[in-house]
């Protein structure tokens, strides 16, 4: 058995050095210039926009399918299937003007009753529910969603909230077609074309596409086995676009490629169980949090391409993002001896705790490996445990049984949906974090229908979270992209999609 | 005399043997050094060194931690062998209780408790072991245990069949008349008459646990990080392979001298008790 497996493992290396010479040599991926291959390196759960779970399947939809609004590269979000909204000052209704003409791929028309029944498949509110379309939980105060007129539609909310704007980017779907699953309809800048699973989704430009035209004409996302088999393909000239380079990848980019940066949109932490011991201390917390040389970290585990973050949020939030505070624990490992100290750690009751650390992310094992030396300096003693992704699911994020963890947390584009977890009520609030002042300062920034409160508010909790370094904030990772170097305009978002319409020829 | 008889018979020099123990005689004095003495910290990480090429001061490189790899070798294979003798120890020894058992009373027990060993070597061991640490946690002992337990039913087999040829031998008859009890029997007169057998089985057991540990911790199973084992260590090494190679020769050398070395001792264990 082992004997065998070792085997492959050098067959495997035969191979790749025997792709690697076959490899750039300028060959296209794609058979002309108006088609582009992306590889990815996740099959499609479902075409049904509602019904996909993975990020990775709705990061390829984003071509497909457009909602009321849509998010664009700064963060903001603009009107897509509809013309513009307005939210009612009390925060307890939305109401949207759609765009005229826009069209289906199947040459409907898209009318309110369309937006009607898409808004509500997602919110769950349709009379027959189809067990499989996951409803996004963000869309529960909504209790009513009317038609008015022939191009308006009300959003009813049954408690204030004005970002729920950030969740109706949820796809709109024509109203009675059934086959979604085999062959999705949407009203975005290219059209199904074909699907075969674990091999390629393939989509075309939509003439009639209310906006700007794509300049590509067709674009085939190749499902990967791997990300090592995606590079491979790559080098040997059959990806043009390959959006999950990891940094040693990135280092032997073929001169043909560019090599785009963005932000990888997660919060990268420690994340402490604060009703653990030690944690409970804040002192020890913030030991942790001082003795972190964050420098020295993206400098190992990113090539020094991430960005530092301070709390629990990461820069594309843009005015919501509090970047003083970045330097809140720059690295201090005196002050953390001291604070240990005080806390009753020292040489003879050295600090211990256990780490846990989901085995198939390289990149937080690789953290994690760091962080342990480095505590090492201050006379703390962390043991890594690798633990697998479901278990870390089950057990870390939802039976909060972990002592600290490693991981990244991404988020919808509304500030309310990266920090409610801190919510003492939030289910999902698996860092057992538990203070009625975040609590207060929270609900009121949600009700808050004025802009500048609402930065005040969301940076005052940040800074909370900041000062009673609720967990050890790290880094937000960076994301590299090759791109070929007969495209441009590479885009990147703050939330995880793949815009090919937004491509341009390199002149 | 009796060591150059070791290496000599009938005037032939046992090549094999000697260049076994030469490698074994290595592998062992890198990983007792590594005990007490590498030259770095073998955890030590240094941003400014990744993937830096061997040199002088880093005769194997270091690794995308900027560890030292010659350091990590010295200790990984340290906890690699203590893996595999472990390992080799809870097989032989439940390997022995259970075939001696099994060889020497016969009967319906032997069928069942036989049955049940053939039950465990169908199945595929790294998913038996990747079931065990799965319900367990990940962890060196963990691993131990689970690739123990994996062991004992090629040590069942061999010491089951030696005893059954052994009982009906009349060594065994006159024990008996004069007798002696059946465990005495078992352990003091037959066990001590299969052990060119065994030692062959030991040897080709420890090359597995060592294998086995490799893949265990190529899997991220075994080690735990940030400590080294040959296993992880390559495992580490894979996305480097081309920029850093240096990250997987040192410790697949350390694996391929202990259980080439190993291999060619136990190639003519036997014989002398023949």
């Amino acid at each position: 058995m082992k004997k065998k497996a070792l085997f492959l493992a050098l067959l495997v290396s035969v191979t790749a050095l025997c792709a690697c010479n076959g490899g750039s040599s300028g060959k296209k991926g794609s058979e002309d210039d108006f088609s582009a291959v992306v590889g990815i390196t996740q099959d499609l759960d479902s075409l049904d926009p509602h019904k996909a779970v993975a990020a990775g399947t709705d990061e390829v939809l984003f071509n497909v399918f457009e909602g009321l609004v849509k998010p664009s590269p700064d963060g903001t979000l603009v009107p897509a299937v509809a013309k513009d909204y307005t939210i009612a000052p009390d925060g307890m209704s939305y109401t949207f003007s759609l765009r005229e003409n826009v069209k289906f791929h199947n040459g409907k028309v898209v009318t309110a009753d369309d937006v009607v029944y898409s808004v509500k498949r997602c919110a769950g509110l349709l009379d027959t529910k189809d067990p499989e379309v996951v409803v996004e939980s963000a869309l529960s105060v909504i209790s009513a969603v009317e038609k008015v007129g022939e191009d308006t539609v009300v959003i009813r909310l049954s408690e204030p909230n004005t970002e729920l704007l950030g969740f109706l980017t949820c796809f709109i779907i024509p109203e009675d077609y059934t086959e979604q699953e085999s062959a999705p309809v949407g009203t975005g800048p290219f059209r199904f074309v074909s699907y075969t699973p674990l091999s390629s989704f393939v989509v075309e430009r939509f003439e009639d596409y209310y906006g700007e035209k794509p300049y590509l004409e067709k674009v085939t996302f190749k499902i990967c086995a791997s990300n090592d088999a995606a590079f491979m393909e790559l080098l040997s000239g059959g990806i043009d676009i390959f959006p999950y380079l990891t940094d040693e990848q990135a280092s032997q980019l073929p001169d043909d490629y560019n090599l785009e940066v963005g932000a990888s949109n997660l919060v990268q932490a420690m994340f402490l169980n604060n009703k653990v011991e030690p944690f409970t201390d804040i002192r020890v917390r913030q030991a942790l949090c001082y003795a972190v040389d964050k420098e020295e970290l993206l400098a190992i585990v990113s090539g020094g391409r991430g960005h530092i973050i301070g709390s629990n949020m990461f820069p594309n939030f843009g005015v919501y993002y509090d970047e003083s505070l970045e330097t809140y624990y720059s690295y201090q490992s005196e002050k953390a001896k001291e604070l240990l100290a005080d806390a009753g750690y020292n040489e003879n009751n050295p600090l211990h705790f256990v780490l846990k650390v989901p085995s198939n992310y390289d990149f937080h094992v690789a953290t994690a490996q760091v962080l342990v030396e480095q505590y090492k300096k201050i006379g703390v003693n962390v043991e890594i445990q690798l633990i697998e992704w479901s278990a870390w699911l089950s057990d870390v994020y939802k039976g909060r049984d972990y002592e600290a963890t490693i991981v990244g947390l991404d988020s919808a584009l509304a500030p309310s949906d990266v920090l409610k977890r801190y919510m003492s009520t939030a289910k999902n609030n698996f860092v057992n974090y538990e203070n009625p002042e975040f609590d207060e300062l929270f609900t009121k920034a949600l009700a808050s229908t004025v802009e500048s409160e609402k930065v005040t508010l969301y940076k005052e909790i940040q800074q909370l979270l900041t000062k009673e370094a609720a967990s050890v904030y790290l880094q937000d990772g960076a994301k590299l992209v090759a791109v070929n170097k007969r495209f441009t305009n590479y885009l990147f978002y703050p939330v995880y999609v793949q815009d090919m319409a937004a491509l341009k020829p390199a002149e | 005399m009796r060591v150059v008889g070791w290496f000599k018979k009938d005037g032939k020099w046992k090549v094999n043997r000697m260049i076994g123990l030469f490698l074994v005689a290595v592998a062992v004095a890198i990983s007792l050094t590594g005990c007490f003495f590498t030259p770095y910290d073998p955890n030590a990480i240094d941003a400014g060194l990744k993937n830096a090429a061997p040199s002088l001061s880093h005769l194997f490189g270091t690794d995308n931690f900027g560890r030292d790899v010659l350091s990590r070798v010295m200790k990984g294979a340290g906890t690699t062998f203590l893996v595999g003798l472990s390992v080799v120890t809870i097989g032989a020894v439940g390997g022995c209780l259970v075939g001696a058992f099994t060889g020497y009373f016969g009967g319906k027990a032997d069928l069942i408790l036989m049955r049940v060993n053939d039950a465990v070597a169908a199945i595929p061991s790294i998913l038996l072991a990747l079931v065990f640490v799965g319900v367990f946690g990940s962890g060196t002992v963990q691993l131990i245990c689970a690739l123990g337990i994996l062991f004992i039913p090629s040590f069942a087999r061999v010491v089951r069949s030696g005893f059954v040829v052994q009982k009906e031998l009349d060594y065994v008859k006159n024990a008996r008349l004069m007798g002696a009890g059946h465990l005495r029997i078992m352990f003091v007169h037959i066990l001590p008459n299969i052990k060119s057998s065994l030692y062959s089985a030991l040897a080709i057991g420890f090359n597995n646990a060592v294998l086995s540990e490799a893949a265990m911790s190529y899997l991220s199973l075994g080690v735990q990080p940030p400590d080294a084992s040959l296993g992880r260590m390559l495992s580490e090494a894979q996305p480097y392979i081309f920029r850093a190679p240096w990250n997987a020769v040192a410790p697949g050398l350390m694996i391929l001298i202990s259980v080439l070395g190993v291999g060619l001792l136990s190639l003519e264990g036997g014989e002398r008790h023949d």
